[in-house]
């Protein structure tokens, strides 16, 4: 069935839509869902279970309390990844793995177990492991699903007590629900399971990683093909059902050598697709890690950067980065959790919270979250699905219109300025919550330039401001290739500089002459580069940029951290911002090893 | 404070590192060094002389070892295929001393369990310039940490107090070379897989059982270690379990616990399916009977404590405490440091740590080794003859009497090497029949006015602390424990006791020994992570022993019933 047009605001010319190949949701309890529903119990055990199961479920009572929501989901999914160094393959691994969860929540919509410090605690012993049964067998799926939803509901309800125990005495200023209602919705696809080629794959990675022998003097490199696909169940008291397929495969390629001076300089890139068959193919591989080679090799010949205050360009996909780093962060509200009295748990606040209506772009530009679209522009897309973790389908969303912020990407959690769930419940964040997060998002702009005159709008500001150069960004470090390390000098320069959250660091900057002359530098930060920022911005590019990444829930996305993982695109101009900081970092470095690297033979 | 341990571990598919038992090694030695030794031996000579020329300190040693760990498992649970595993990982570790022998970066301070070494993952393929490579960056790691350690080590107080400096910190060993062949994993595991299935579907009869698994895990490890005093190693060993297991809760809220387990270095000696069915009968029944016994009460007196109950006795209260390292840390409570030639048995027992032993009749040994982990052969070490001890488990690291290492330095690849133990064995002069022990339990029991003695039958391990600011005290964890009554009554099953006792008491009142063996495989986690041991001993009766009750938990079992079996398709 293909989806309607999707109208394009505030750009000239239409674009070449996704198909969408799977049949629309249904109704929960209209006869055609009922009908469904029991065709599909009566041949998938697994659904079978979990329906059986989840009914039994809805009598407990025992302890006083009673379930008004069950959730279960499960992840039937398969994964293979490979990675390689330097031509050498380390073993690949592949697991079968069906992953359940089980969420009960007792008390009511307006004041349940949920968003509790106490919420994921349960003091008695556990007897469900997690997992499921690979074997579709009946009885065995059922026991293991029982065992998880029994400790659900002791764990919601020593949870509520002590939840109420700890909100007595205390005024809250945030009056909100704990739980949106959403209308029951039943899709049930029929699924295969794609077959990955173990080996074809591991001979590609190798091959790849051999590239970095011609660059001998990179320290250290690395390369990673990961494939995770299956079918994902969501079946909810309140009528939803979904059983959909999910699949993402990724490439991540990380490089970075000590420059005589100690400091590290490192690149990398991450390669999404939801469809291993669309992944680019071996010659624009070759072409990708060639170039985060280079990147390094150039980037140790760099020099340092200077303190800089003035206008900045984000040209190509460093401008789809930092809307996907900056907005993408913030566009979910995180609530804060209840705890004890006087023993708050430091959250990152979401600097969009309760600025619903207020002005976060320029008047020109639009911003819009559609996780309907497979492809855009005949490119695909990383960020599509049917129906997010709470069986809600979302719907194309006008996050920003004009500038003002109009919408918050909302799981069943109440935010403030917000009404409903619009199907964004992404991630799994504990305490019975899910996060938000962009899928595919548009950034658009109705006023226009060249990506020449943008250039020459940025020449034109420097010399106004007498400035002896601006600063033009072409690649941000996000989602992170950086080693762990990196990434705590990074939060913990974000806390030095008061900035709020981190933010990633530019890996290609350079300084941009009056004359137009480009100069690579290196070791740059942006000092607390927020939102505010992006108020300012004085120009876009008529070129769009499109920019796929894996989602983890990790800071920064660091690559290769979570276990659970989502795609995301961003496609967005090139931005002029009017002024942003940036400074070099001024942490120790190590002096380079004594020994020199070992030369390669063969 | 730090609790070391033995631990039954339902072994895990996935596997902690450890793991397991005896491959034959081919005693044909390849005509030359496998790829593997030649790349590393080439950039452990290249960083050796590139650091002594130009770095300060300068190392006087540098060794690579690296794991390759091949693992996997099938497990079943109520009939159905619930996982399966398999992985294939090397891990290379690298180990720099600086300073000299006599005072080097190892030096301990204050009782501090430096982390010197430096680990890496490296590719499973033998191509040089990949391990090369990382074989560099990790050593450039090993020696900025050994660098900045022994800075702070002839810095201290302690050693410039010259406290300690008696001592070396590293003994003088021949280096040993020696190549053998690891045999491949053989094993089919589908053909497995119904037979798991049929095993695991027993469990269904039980009523009360909410966990049960049946699983098969399987695994090779080949160690490959270089050093520059000219050690080259290679060898390894395979190692297959099976682990029935089963747990429940009872009426008050006690969990409750059941296990068996086969081991074998050969998949040809892993039992037959009918021999694995009479064990998953017992789990089941062993659960039941304990889901209705009586919650055991604090008590002490005379017990029996079956051969594995016994093995798992020795090793926490006596094998971690001869362990060598512990003799020369302060913070340690070293109750057998002065006790050489002195008696700290019964005159009739004596032990045995032996790695070289491959397995006790039909039953083969996790705590089997060719070469430890610092490239020491392996060998028997009578510790305790007639009751007199003799020596301790040495590594490297010398103590004061005890200059040398005799095979007993272990890790789990990424940690430190300590001494540890192998294959514990408690041989007795004091020998009965088992029906005789419990003969004498019974005229104990009436001699000292009990009601009852206890019997130990089954364990799951223990654990015990051995510093100084801790109890010098240790646990033993049963799972199956009977009273035996004065008056003739049948056996009664009690759930929920731990042994706890103080190490010197307990060995004062060992009266006699069964004269049969019983094995207790487990992995044994302590500073240098987990190691594959056994314990092998006689039943042993003792005058008295104190249990006390399992810190529980009182929540209640699975609200509604079981899922019904006639829904089953």
């Amino acid at each position: 069935m293909t989806r309607k047009q999707f109208l394009l605001i505030g750009m000239a010319g239409g674009v070449a839509l996704g198909q969408q190949k799977s049949t629309q949701p249904l109704d929960a309890g209209s006869a055609a869902a009922t009908a469904r529903l029991q065709a599909v119990i009566d041949s998938d055990p697994l659904l079978r279970a979990m329906y059986e199961e989840l009914n039994r479920a809805k009598v407990l009572r025992t302890l006083g309390q009673e379930p008004y929501y069950i959730e279960l989901t499960v992840d039937d999914a398969e994964t293979f990844g490979v990675s390689a160094t330097l031509g050498s393959a380390f073993a690949p691994n592949r697991a079968r793995l069906r992953p359940v969860r089980a969420l009960i929540r007792v008390g009511t919509p307006q004041f349940d177990n949920t968003n509790s410090i106490f919420s994921d605690y349960y003091s008695g012993s556990r007897f469900d492991s997690g997992v499921l049964p690979q074997d579709n067998d009946l009885a065995a799926l059922r026991h293991a699903l029982w065992l998880s939803l029994d400790r659900a509901y002791k764990t919601a309800s020593e949870a509520i007590g002590r939840k109420q125990a700890a909100v007595r005495g205390v005024t809250s200023n945030e009056n909100l629900a704990d739980f949106w209602p959403s209308p029951g919705k039943v899709q049930l696809d029929d699924v295969r399971a794609t077959r990955i080629d173990d080996e074809g794959w591991k001979a590609r990675v190798k091959a790849l990683s051999g590239l970095f022998l011609a660059y001998p003097e990179i320290t250290s490199s690395n390369v990673e093909y990961q494939f995770s696909g299956g079918i994902s169940y969501v079946l909810t008291s309140d009528g939803s059902a979904v059983r959909v397929a999910e699949q993402i495969a990724m490439m991540t390629v990380r490089a970075s050598r000590q420059t005589p001076d100690g400091t590290v300089v490192y690149d990398g890139l991450c390669q999404a697709s939801l469809d291993p068959a669309q992944f680019p193919d071996d010659a624009a591989l070759r072409l990708s890690v060639e170039g985060v080679a280079r990147n390094v090799s150039a980037l140790a010949g760099a020099p340092v950067g200077e303190s800089y205050t003035g206008p900045v360009l984000f040209a190509g996909a460093a401008s789809a980065q930092v809307f996907g780093e900056v907005f993408g962060s913030h566009l979910g509200v995180v609530r804060r959790l209840v705890s004890e009295p006087g023993r708050n748990m430091p959250m990152p606040a979401s600097e969009f919270d309760g600025r619903i209506g207020s002005r976060v772009l320029p008047d020109w530009m639009e911003l819009v979250d559609d996780p309907t679209l497979t492809e855009y522009k005949k490119r695909p897309l990383a960020g599509h699905y049917h129906a997010d973790l709470e069986g809600v389908f979302p719907a194309p969303l006008t996050l920003v219109e004009k500038g003002v912020l109009k919408a918050l990407l909302t799981t069943r959690q109440p935010v403030k300025g917000m009404t409903a769930s619009n199907g964004h419940a992404r991630l799994y964040s504990g305490f019975g919550v899910k996060s938000a997060r962009i899928s595919n998002l548009f950034v658009r702009a109705a006023k226009v330039e060249s990506d020449a005159q943008l250039k020459t709008r940025l020449l034109d500001m420097i010399k106004q401001q007498g400035k002896p150069y601006g600063m033009i960004v072409r690649k941000m470090d996000f989602p992170s290739a950086g080693a762990v390390e990196e990434l705590r000098r990074i939060i913990a320069r974000g806390g030095r500089s008061g900035g709020g959250r981190p933010v990633s660091t530019p890996v290609l900057a350079y300084k941009v002459f009056p004359d137009g002359r480009e100069e690579l530098v290196r070791g740059m930060n942006f000092r607390s580069l927020s939102t505010r920022a992006f108020r300012d911005i004085v120009a876009a590019g008529d070129q769009e940029h499109q920019f796929d990444f894996i989602e983890n829930g990790a800071p920064l996305a660091l690559m290769g951290a979570g276990n659970f993982i989502v795609g995301c695109s961003v496609v967005a101009p090139s931005v002029l911002f009017e002024e942003l900081e940036l400074e070099p970092g001024n942490e120790d470095r190590p002096k380079p090893p004594v020994v020199p690297p070992p030369p390669f033979g063969e | 404070m730090r609790q070391i341990g033995l631990f039954f571990a339902t072994f895990s598919l996935l596997g902690q590192a450890g793991a397991v038992l005896a491959a034959a090694p081919a005693p044909a030695k390849s005509p030359s060094d496998p790829p593997l030794i030649d790349t590393l031996v080439r950039e452990l000579e290249r960083n050796f002389q590139g650091l002594q020329s130009k770095a300060d300190p300068p190392p006087y040693y540098i060794s690579y070892s690296v794991a390759e760990e091949e693992a996997g498992g099938v497990s079943a649970t109520l009939g159905a295929i619930e996982n399966r595993a398999n992985s294939r990982r090397r891990t290379l570790d690298c180990s720099v001393r600086v300073g000299s022998p006599a005072l080097d970066n190892y030096h301990l301070l204050e009782g501090d369990r430096p982390r010197v070494s430096s680990s890496t993952f490296i590719p499973v393929e033998d191509r040089p310039d990949a391990i090369a490579r990382l074989a560099w960056i990790t050593t450039d790691g090993a020696w900025r940490n050994a660098a900045q350690r022994y800075l702070r080590v002839k810095g201290s107080a302690q050693v410039q107090a010259r406290q300690d400096a008696k001592l070396p910190d590293y003994s003088q060993e021949k280096a040993v070379t020696a190549i053998q062949t690891v045999p491949r994993l053989r094993f089919n595991a589908e053909e497995w897989a119904p037979r798991l299935k049929r095993l695991s579907n027993e469990f269904n009869q039980f009523a009360g059982v909410l966990n049960s698994s049946v699983a098969v895990g399987w695994r090779r490890e080949v160690r490959t270690f270089v050093s520059t005093e000219g050690a080259r190693l290679q060898h390894g060993r395979n190692f297959y379990r099976i682990t029935v297991s089963a747990s429940a809760k009872a009426y008050d809220g006690n969990d409750v616990y059941a296990t068996e387990s086969f081991e074998a270095e050969d998949p040809a000696r892993l039992p037959k399916e009918e021999v694995i069915a009479v064990a998953v009968r017992k789990v089941g029944g062993d659960l039941v009977k304990l889901l209705r016994a009586q919650a055991a009460q604090p008590y002490v007196g005379p017990a029996i404590l079956s051969g594995r109950a016994a093995g798992v006795f020795f090793h926490e209260i006596f094998g971690h405490r001869i362990e060598g390292h512990r003799q020369r840390d302060e913070t340690e409570g070293q109750t057998f440091t002065t006790s050489v030639n002195k008696a700290v048995l019964p005159e009739f027992l004596s032990v045995l740590f032996d790695p070289t032993r491959k397995a006790l009749d039909k039953i083969d040994l996790n705590g089997w080794y060719s070469f430890d982990d610092q490239g020491i052969p392996a060998r028997p070490v009578p510790l305790v003859q007639n009751g007199i001890l003799k020596t301790f488990l040495m590594s490297r690291t010398p103590i004061d009497g005890f200059p040398n290492s005799n095979g007993h330095g272990r890790a789990q690849p990424g940690y430190e090497v300590v001494s540890r133990q192998s294959n514990l064995i408690v041989d007795s002069k004091r020998q009965v029949t088992d029906a005789e022990l419990r003969k004498m339990l019974i005229e104990e029991v009436k001699k000292q006015n009990k009601p009852y003695g206890l019997f130990f039958e089954q364990v799951t391990g223990g654990y015990t602390t051995t510093r100084r600011q801790g109890l010098q005290a240790f646990t033993v964890i049963p799972l199956v424990v009977y009273r035996v009554f004065a008056d003739g009554r049948t056996d009664e099953l009690v759930r929920g006791a731990d042994i706890v006792g103080t190490p010197l008491a307990s060995f004062s009142r060992i009266l006699a020994t069964s004269d049969r063996l019983e094995v207790f495989n487990g992995f044994c986690g302590a500073e240098s992570g987990s190691v594959p041991v056994s314990a092998i001993s006689p039943a042993l009766l003792v005058s008295e022993i104190e249990i006390q009750r399992k810190p529980e938990s009182k929540d209640l079992g699975p609200i509604l019933p079981r899922p019904r079996m006639e829904e089953r398709q």
